[in-house]
């Protein structure tokens, strides 16, 4: 069975990165330009992780996106990986706050991408 | 008694008599009426012999008495006096005579004085016969005698006193028309430097020099003239010339008939305490100055923990007025202050800083003295304000209170820029790092490898631009245009300048430009409003990525003192909540990226145009297009054709 992952993102070049860097075998690649809409399609598809930018316009955050897809029963054992340009430690610690699985601070490595999707969705099989 | 032979009566008494004719009558009569007591007595003492009849007044009993208990008149002597009345009485049998002072005891309480003088009478043997004495009641005489010395010892105290006070005494004779001083004491000689026998005789006027035109002296006149006492304040000249600050008392003094004999001047150099005082008042009006003044907040308590004084700072930051607050006791000045404060936030009371003096003796002074906490006001407006105590040693406290709101939010502003700066950095970063990360690691078809380098250069290109301006904004802050290069100009090769200029890739539209026959001269920096206009003809070309017409025209403000030069696209538009943020640092209208920009072209031009003294404004309806508005000041008399 195919693996989901959906990408939230509001930066064009930086939804094509991860789709680039993860399109490769068995996966499914979706993506959400705003956090709304990424609510809304991970509550639709229930992907087995999010990418989720933390700095996004609009009404909802990554933060508060993730928060909520950690709340919602139905979106139960859904890993979230924040992408962030803000690495201090308080918006760490705000990360593991609000639930999520892991942390990438921008820019980061493709590579180091790759790796921490394959232990977490490992993880979850 | 001898001759008892011529009796009374017998015959007609003549005119002169002599003891012989004196009858024993006559004499007892004499003898009653005696106030001195007369007596005889055995040598022995022990059996009385005669007593005259005033001994029962002033011993105040029956003569009887006497005569029943022999020792009787010698147990009511004072008992002081006994010892010395005892010495007496040898003196008497080895001399024959003596005198002796002492007081006797009376029955009622009280005491007399008696003078007695004793002699011993002899046989032809010259053996002691007896004892005879005359005992004087001197009460009346020996208390008069202590009055006077008592009185006199009372003036001599009251020499003394004169002579050694520190103040000068000074009295003048009213008598005589002059007024002439008839004494003066030691202090007035040390105060005024002048010596008693200068002055005898002198008019007290002297000591006001030339300095007539006083108003005490007029007090002092009118006071002398009314008889009244008086005390003033003058000004007094010394022997050698200085002055000196005389607190002058005077007082009359009145004879019998209550007309005044004399005056009596006490006179007290206070000369250095109104020096201080002076000083006091010239340091006090120097801080009033500066705590009026003063930008910063101060409050000052008393002793009793009261609202002694508040500063018109402390007014403005807290709208709490003197009236309000002086004289309130300290806790009352708390609650008032943390009323005003943001209740979500603690208020500590200004006890506490005491408290934490008082727990923590390793405290060093200048450390919980000088603890600072901050206020966050919400009343009478927002406001952060920094609060520090100082406490004076008589148990004053002093508040002292800094509005720091506008440092709070620059900082606040400065890190939120930073952080937002560096997760402006980052994002295009990403990017770069992440594609051509990949480009190292997998292999591509050429296609694909050159969609991605180009994404790589075009987000770098982001950078620098986003490099560049940030700069351009820092540069512009902290000079605040000092290093702008304004001169008073003709606008039209400024503007046309910038059209013929812009480059912009991959567009064929060209900026339509309709400029007027005649523009008139700004002062402004050609280079910079070439830049500021370049950013809003290029925003205009980015924000209408479908076409349309780019114009470039110009305004006149009606009162014809401003114009405007302004840049209308028909794109994408702003909704109003994008147009209310347009100016915010790194705020993008467009977030997706799809559309280039830094999110400070706009601030870039805000900040040069306000350097200018003009302004920008911006008109936008979502879906229809923008229009910014550059105004600047028309220079004096600068119509120009051109």
């Amino acid at each position: 069975m195919k693996r989901k992952i959906l990408i939230v993102e509001d930066q064009t070049d930086l939804r094509k990165l991860v789709r680039m860097t993860l399109e490769f075998g068995d996966v499914e690649i979706h993506e959400a330009e705003n956090g709304a809409e990424g609510l809304r399609l991970a509550g639709e598809l229930r992907p087995d992780l999010v990418l989720l930018d933390v700095m996004m316009p609009g009404a909802l955050d990554g933060y508060q996106v993730c928060q909520r897809i950690k709340a919602d029963p139905r979106l139960k054992g859904v890993k979230v990986v924040l992408l962030t340009a803000r690495g201090q430690q308080t918006d760490l610690e705000h990360g593991q706050k609000v639930g999520s699985d892991a942390y990438l601070v921008k820019p980061f490595s493709p590579l180091e991408l790759i790796d921490k999707v394959e232990e977490l969705i490992t993880a979850s099989a | 008694m001898p001759n008892q032979t011529t009796a009374a009566g017998a015959q007609p008494p003549k005119v002169a008599v002599t003891t012989q004719s004196l009858s024993s009558e006559h004499l007892q009569s004499v003898l009653d009426s005696i106030r001195d007591v007369i007596y005889s007595v055995t040598p022995d003492g022990e059996q009385i012999l005669y007593v005259s009849p005033s001994a029962a007044k002033v011993y105040e009993m029956n003569l009887d008495e006497f005569t029943g208990s022999p020792k009787v008149w010698f147990n009511r002597i004072h008992e002081e006096d006994r010892e010395r009345v005892r010495l007496s009485l040898q003196a008497l049998f080895a001399e024959g005579q003596c005198e002796s002072t002492y007081r006797i005891e009376l029955p009622s309480g009280g005491m007399r004085w008696l003078r007695d003088r004793m002699q011993i009478v002899r046989d032809a043997q010259g053996e002691p016969l007896r004892i005879d004495g005359i005992a004087s009641d001197i009460t009346e005489q020996v208390l008069a005698d202590m009055a006077r010395e008592m009185a006199e010892g009372t003036v001599r105290l009251k020499d003394r006193a004169l002579e050694s006070t520190q103040n000068g005494v000074v009295v003048t004779d009213m008598a005589n028309p002059f007024q002439p001083i008839i004494y003066v004491n030691p202090g007035f000689e040390r105060i005024t430097g002048w010596q008693a026998a200068d002055v005898y005789g002198m008019n007290c006027g002297f000591l006001q020099g030339d300095d007539r035109d006083q108003e005490a002296i007029g007090q002092l006149r009118e006071a002398v003239r009314e008889g009244r006492e008086c005390q003033v304040i003058v000004r007094n000249y010394r022997k050698d010339g200085s002055m000196f600050w005389n607190e002058l008392s005077i007082s009359p003094v009145r004879d019998a008939d209550g007309r005044v004999t004399h005056y009596v001047g006490v006179q007290n150099d206070i000369t250095e305490r109104i020096r201080q005082e002076e000083e006091l008042q010239d340091r006090t009006e120097r801080l009033d100055a500066i705590f009026s003044l003063s930008p910063d907040g101060f409050v000052s308590f008393d002793r009793e923990g009261r609202v002694a004084y508040i500063n018109p700072a402390f007014t403005r930051m807290t709208g709490l007025t003197p009236q309000a607050v002086v004289g309130r006791r300290e806790r009352l000045f708390d609650e008032l202050l943390r009323d005003r404060c943001d209740p979500k936030l603690p208020y500590f009371e200004l006890g506490c800083f005491e408290t934490q003096k008082d727990g923590d003796a390793n405290d060093d002074d200048t450390a919980c003295n000088g603890k600072t906490d901050t206020l966050h006001l919400l009343r009478p407006e927002r406001r952060v304000l920094t609060r520090s105590v100082r406490r004076g040693e008589g148990g004053s406290k002093v508040l002292y209170i800094r509005d720091v709101t506008r440092e709070t939010e620059v900082d606040r502003m400065k890190s939120e820029f930073l952080s937002t700066a560096a997760h402006e950095l980052r994002t295009p970063m990403a990017s770069v790092f992440g594609f051509s990360e990949l480009l190292l690691k997998r292999d591509y078809d050429e296609k694909t490898r050159r969609d991605l380098l180009s994404t790589i250069h075009r987000q770098a290109g982001t950078l620098i631009h986003l490099l560049n301006e940030l700069l351009d904004l820092a540069r512009i802050e902290a000079r605040q245009g000092k290093d702008f290069k304004i001169a008073v100009q003709p606008l039209r090769p400024v503007i046309e300048g910038t059209v013929a200029a812009l480059l912009v890739p991959n567009d064929p539209r060209k900026v339509t430009l309709d400029l007027p026959e005649t523009l008139p001269h700004c002062a402004v920096d050609a280079e910079k409003l070439q830049q500021a206009l370049t950013n809003l003809l290029s925003n205009a070309y980015k924000y209408s990525p479908g076409g349309g017409e780019i114009r470039l025209d110009t305004l006149t403000s009606t009162d014809g003192r401003q114009f405007g030069i302004r840049v209308t696209d028909h794109g994408i538009g702003m909704t109003p909540e994008q147009l209310a943020r347009c100016f915010e640092r790194f705020y993008r209208a467009d977030a997706s990226g799809n559309i280039p920009g830094t999110g400070l072209g706009l601030v870039l031009v805000k900040e040069i145009v306000e350097i200018f003294g003009g302004r920008i404004t911006i008109a936008s309806n979502f879906g229809e297009g923008s229009s910014a508005v550059i105004w600047l000041n028309v220079a004096e008399a600068s119509a120009e054709a051109a």
